[in-house]
């Protein structure tokens, strides 16, 4: 089933998502370290400190939930990746029309 | 009274406790049910690369038959039901059952389902299952951890299954036999560089004998007992129940220590070492920091028993 949908995928188109993909990771971690750096920078009592830590709880879930690189899921998670301004369609040139087509309208959903 | 509990938990506050058990858990118990069973077996499989799981004796499996002999009955689609259950917290008979038991008796159901999940018995992991990304990146984390640690993640994961025992209202906890002390000929003396203190001594001792009558002689009536990520238990009644029920067969090995002069008489004592669970026996050995404050007969006020962040931690002894 997996490797089915694995075949899909031609080592260029590969090459792209991976790219891609990696771009949108690194965008996403230093904008979020520069969020936590200017968070932390602002605790002065022990609930700003709680939230921080519930902030981290959840953007680490989130991260490691969103970040799933299985071609089975990459055209919903580039989807949001757009959606959530990390990734520009622009970046996926290269991919097949259709999985261009299938992506943007998911990211407008 | 120059202590009191909450004082004495701050006794060598340069402890570094394994913080990654803890968050780990956090993020374990944020995933669903069919991905955090999923999840143990895949680190069961990946410990069994390395270690050898002692199986439970008979003798503490008898409280778990019948429940087991229900589940073995079961068709698969039911027996998955039942597990799905057990990592909810649902509330039905088995799920409160399961929550009146030791964690020994928790941990030997669990094997006992594993072993029966292979030989096709009771309905096993479907082939090919993939764990979500979420799923993925918690083993992820528990593969890196130390074995020590591993093991404690996994223990505490099984060992919150099942209906909330604090539910239950009144209920007869069910343990394990306790097993008799080791005769005095059979008792090996641990030595402890740096420390000299009797009780302390005696107490890793006795504990190794599964003497927990004896043991328990050296706390004061209303000393306390923190067990590793746990609330100190505090009385004798409960630290003896907590022996009897969870350190039965450990094997502690400590190495060094140190010992100050507290407040008002008091005496402060600090170990690290390892200590073995007869589960895993000498394969994995668990890096514990013991804290004592010791009061000025020289019986036990407090004890934390910390699992240490790393091996380094064994190294650090100072206040």
């Amino acid at each position: 089933m997996i490797q089915v949908i694995e075949i899909e995928w031609s080592q260029t188109e590969k090459q792209i998502a991976r790219q891609a993909f990696d771009k949108a990771y690194d965008r996403e971690i230093r904008a979020l370290i520069k969020e936590v750096q200017q968070q932390a920078s602002q605790i002065t009592e022990l609930e700003n400190l709680w939230l921080l830590h519930d902030f981290l709880s959840a953007r680490r879930h989130e991260i490691d939930g969103k970040y799933d690189y299985r071609y089975s899921s990459l055209i919903f998670v580039f989807a949001l990746l757009i959606k959530e301004g990390w990734l520009h369609k622009d970046e996926l040139e290269g991919l097949n029309p259709d999985k261009r087509a299938k992506v943007a309208a998911l990211s407008r959903m | 009274m120059p202590f009191t509990i909450d004082s004495a938990r701050g006794i060598f506050p340069n402890t570094l406790s394994a913080d990654a058990v803890p968050a780990t858990i956090a993020r374990f118990n944020q995933l669903k049910a069919e991905d955090r069973l999923a999840l143990i077996w895949f680190s069961y499989l990946e410990m069994g690369k390395t270690i050898t799981v002692a199986a439970p004796g008979a003798a503490n499996m008898q409280f778990a038959e019948n429940t087991l002999g229900e589940i073995r009955q079961m068709d698969f689609k039911q027996q998955s039901q039942v597990m799905c259950d057990l990592a909810n917290g649902t509330d039905t008979p088995i799920c409160r059952t399961y929550a009146t038991w030791t964690p020994n008796i928790k941990l030997g159901f669990w094997y006992r389902l594993g072993e029966w999940m292979e030989q096709g018995i009771v309905a096993p992991i479907p082939e090919g299952y993939e764990l979500s990304a979420n799923a993925n990146a918690v083993l992820d984390a528990i593969k890196g951890l130390d074995s020590g640690q591993q093991i404690t993640v996994l223990r505490n994961a099984v060992v919150d299954m099942g209906y909330d025992s604090n539910k239950l209202g009144d209920f007869t906890r069910v343990s394990e036999p306790v097993v008799p002390p080791k005769e005095v000929g059979q008792r090996i003396q641990v030595k402890i560089e740096g420390v000299t203190d009797a009780t302390v001594i005696s107490y890793m001792n006795l504990l190794n004998a599964n003497d927990f009558d004896e043991l328990i002689k050296l706390f004061v009536a209303d000393g306390a007992l923190q067990p590793p990520f746990q609330k100190p238990i505090i009385g004798k009644e409960g630290v003896l129940r907590f022996f009897k029920e969870e350190c039965q067969n450990l094997k502690l090995i400590p190495e060094r220590g140190v010992s100050e002069p507290a407040d008002d008489g008091y005496t402060q004592v600090k170990v690290t070492g390892k200590v073995q669970t007869p589960w895993f026996g000498g394969n994995v050995g668990m890096n514990i920091a013991w804290r004592f404050l010791l009061n000025p007969e020289n019986k036990i006020f407090f004890v934390a028993i910390d699992l240490l962040a790393s091996p380094k931690e064994l190294l650090n002894l100072v206040r």
